[in-house]
């Protein structure tokens, strides 16, 4: 379980995130949402210590990230998006390095066979289209095995084959007990797998939960001061 | 760590950035190829015409002495010591002559003129030894310093016994054309290719380190569940040892490209040096070259070290390059030996970064020997290790809300 108390964030200036306060209990899934340079990014960031938000401000499994990083880190698995994967090694070095750095027990193989990824595990990232990249992804986050998901915009440049496939995943993982937190543009995903979903408006959050509303509209409602429609 | 290591190093290997290492490498090492491809092997000449400046100084110096009709005691004990080098160097000069004109046979029998050389160097050091030393016309030696004294003599006299000895030819380690090995020792011996091999190490470092923030990789290293320290000790071996790799590589290439063009030499041939200030010694160019390695390896160690502290201090390529730059120039003789740095230049890291001067014991600067310089190298490298593990400690700034 995540549990976050007051986090602030600022570039200089410019606030960013402002006293933020929420949980993400095991076994969840919880959308983000927001429009672009909201902060998404930012707040993702901050959870796994990229940026800083200074102690006792955020727990996991009552586990501090400014006490015990180390032991914080192990619990949880961030990379922002593929273009962040090492370009001259394959897809399966970086499962491999994963594996090792998490020292996690999951079966490489298996993993490349569940995400269809048999074709280019050995190619290298940089011979990888987007949509294979964002499986490649997708694979160190099983692989890893940790119990907390952060994953920016992982349907960006996939076909709807492979967002049904990665909406199945995201499914099992939270079956499985894992607490995904996932930012995301695509309202119609969002509303298939999220049990809660955060918008982030004004350096806040508004926290909703998904009781099958129409997600779309309450993004228009939110961000574009659209009437709802009776 | 032995994970993130392996990372790296595959990481590394696999850039384009190795690839042109590599060939700046073989580059350094065949300037000097390439600069005397179309000489021949002149060594032997050079050196005879050193035995002939001689002969004609000591033809000089006698036909002045013998001017005098009436010398004194002194002038007649010094002609008869010119007179005496004189016999001796024409020997020399006709032992040379008979090996350069069996050239290009199958077999040429090196003894003859050692053993001269041997007998004049022999008795140039009695002289020395007696204080006569100033009445002696020494003659010099190609690809080697000059020495006048009892030392330089010493090890003239060894170096001789040594290739009677062992029947073997001399070598002038700044002749046009070398074999394989001898023109490998003789660029380790290069102040001026050391320093360039340097240069290029911490162009290879320097780009190791700044990889992931060209490529925008740097995020999952800072996720990773481990110490920041060892994940920085993880990359500075790998770069490191990949910089050391690529130059044993491309040494190897300039190995077979010269034995293929001029031949293979022997790794048993014999170099002189002065291990204390009364004795002389031998070591084979094959036990040099790994000394060598071994010292050149812990200066590649405070290289890389002090480009991680850089790196992490300032997050700017050129101001790596432009500290590492300074290092490699504070290796000259001319910085290590100025006013102030001269009591000092024995604790620097940077009077051990060309091993040839340590090893061989002809550096101008104060050194300690070779263990304490390894021990010297390898206190920097933990200092400066230190400094990035303080570093890593000291809290990020923490940005919150105006």
């Amino acid at each position: 379980m995540l549990k976050v108390q007051h986090l602030n964030f600022a570039f200089g200036h410019q606030v960013i995130l402002n006293d933020l306060s929420f949980t993400l209990p095991d076994g969840s899934i919880t959308g983000l949402v927001a429009p672009n340079g909201t902060g998404k990014t930012t707040l993702l960031r901050c959870l796994c210590g990229l940026l800083p938000s200074g102690p006792q401000v955020m727990t996991l499994n009552g586990i501090d990230l400014y006490q015990k990083r180390k032991a914080y880190l192990g619990q949880l698995f961030f990379l922002e998006n593929s273009n962040q994967l090492y370009a001259d090694l394959t897809v399966i070095d970086h499962l491999k390095c994963v594996r090792k750095m998490w020292h996690s027990s999951v079966d490489l193989q298996t993993t490349i066979a569940s995400l269809g990824m048999n074709g280019y595990a050995k190619k290298r990232i940089r011979d990888l289209s987007l949509g294979m990249k964002q499986h490649a992804l997708l694979a160190m986050y099983l692989v890893a095995d940790a119990q907390l998901m952060l994953i920016d915009e992982p349907l960006n440049g996939l076909d709807p084959t492979s967002i049904r496939q990665f909406e199945r995943i995201f499914a099992e993982q939270k079956a499985a007990g894992k607490t995904l937190l996932v930012s995301s543009h695509q309202m119609d995903s969002v509303a298939r797998v999220s049990d809660d979903v955060f918008f982030l408006k004004d350096q806040k959050i508004l926290a909703e939960a998904n009781t099958g509303q129409d997600m779309m509209a309450e993004y228009g409602r939110i961000f574009l001061g659209e009437q709802a429609h009776a | 760590m032995l994970s993130q290591f392996a990372l790296d190093f595959k990481r590394l290997a696999r850039s384009s950035t190795t690839i042109v290492g590599y060939l700046a490498f073989m580059l350094v090492l065949l300037i000097s190829f390439f600069y005397y491809i179309n000489d021949g092997d002149i060594g032997a000449v050079r050196q005879f015409d050193n035995f002939t400046q001689t002969m004609t100084q000591l033809d000089t110096d006698i036909t002045q002495l013998r001017k005098d009709k009436t010398p004194s005691k002194a002038d007649a004990a010094l002609l008869a010591n010119k007179t005496k080098q004189k016999a001796m160097i024409d020997d020399v000069r006709l032992a040379a002559s008979a090996e350069q004109g069996t050239a290009g046979m199958a077999v040429t029998n090196p003894d003859p003129l050692n053993r001269t050389v041997l007998k004049l160097a022999r008795y140039q050091l009695t002289e020395t030894e007696a204080g006569r030393g100033e009445q002696l016309v020494l003659f010099k030696i190609e690809g080697e310093s000059f020495d006048a004294s009892v030392l330089g003599r010493k090890e003239t006299v060894l170096l001789y016994e040594t290739l009677l000895k062992q029947h073997r030819h001399q070598q002038y380690f700044n002749a046009p054309r070398l074999p394989a090995a001898s023109y490998l020792t003789a660029e380790m011996r290069s102040g001026r290719t050391v320093l360039l091999l340097l240069a290029v190490l911490v162009v290879l470092l320097a780009e190791g380190f700044a990889l992931d923030r060209r490529q925008h990789t740097e995020a999952l290293r800072q996720n990773l569940p481990h110490g920041q320290f060892s994940l920085l000790l993880a990359r500075v071996a790998a770069a490191g040892l990949l910089g050391i790799l690529t130059l044993a590589a491309a040494i190897g290439s300039v190995y077979l490209l010269i034995g293929w063009h001029d031949g293979w030499g022997s790794w048993t041939y014999p170099l002189v040096y002065a291990p204390a200030s009364t004795t002389a010694a031998t070591v084979t160019i094959g036990q040099y070259g790994l000394q060598w390695s071994g010292m050149f390896l812990l200066g590649a160690f405070v290289l890389a070290a002090v480009t991680a502290l850089v790196d992490l201090c300032t997050r700017s390529t050129g101001a790596t390059l432009a500290i590492g730059g300074a290092l490699i120039l504070a290796a000259n003789g001319t910085f290590l030996t100025a006013g102030l740095v001269r009591p000092l230049a024995r604790l620097l890291p940077s009077a051990y970064l060309r091993p040839s001067p340590v090893l061989l014991h002809q550096a101008s600067w104060s050194l300690f020997d070779v263990r304490g310089g390894m021990a010297v190298l390898i206190g920097w490298s933990v200092v400066l290790l230190g400094l990035c593990w303080l570093k890593l400690q000291s809290p990020a700034p923490v940005k919150t809300k105006a």
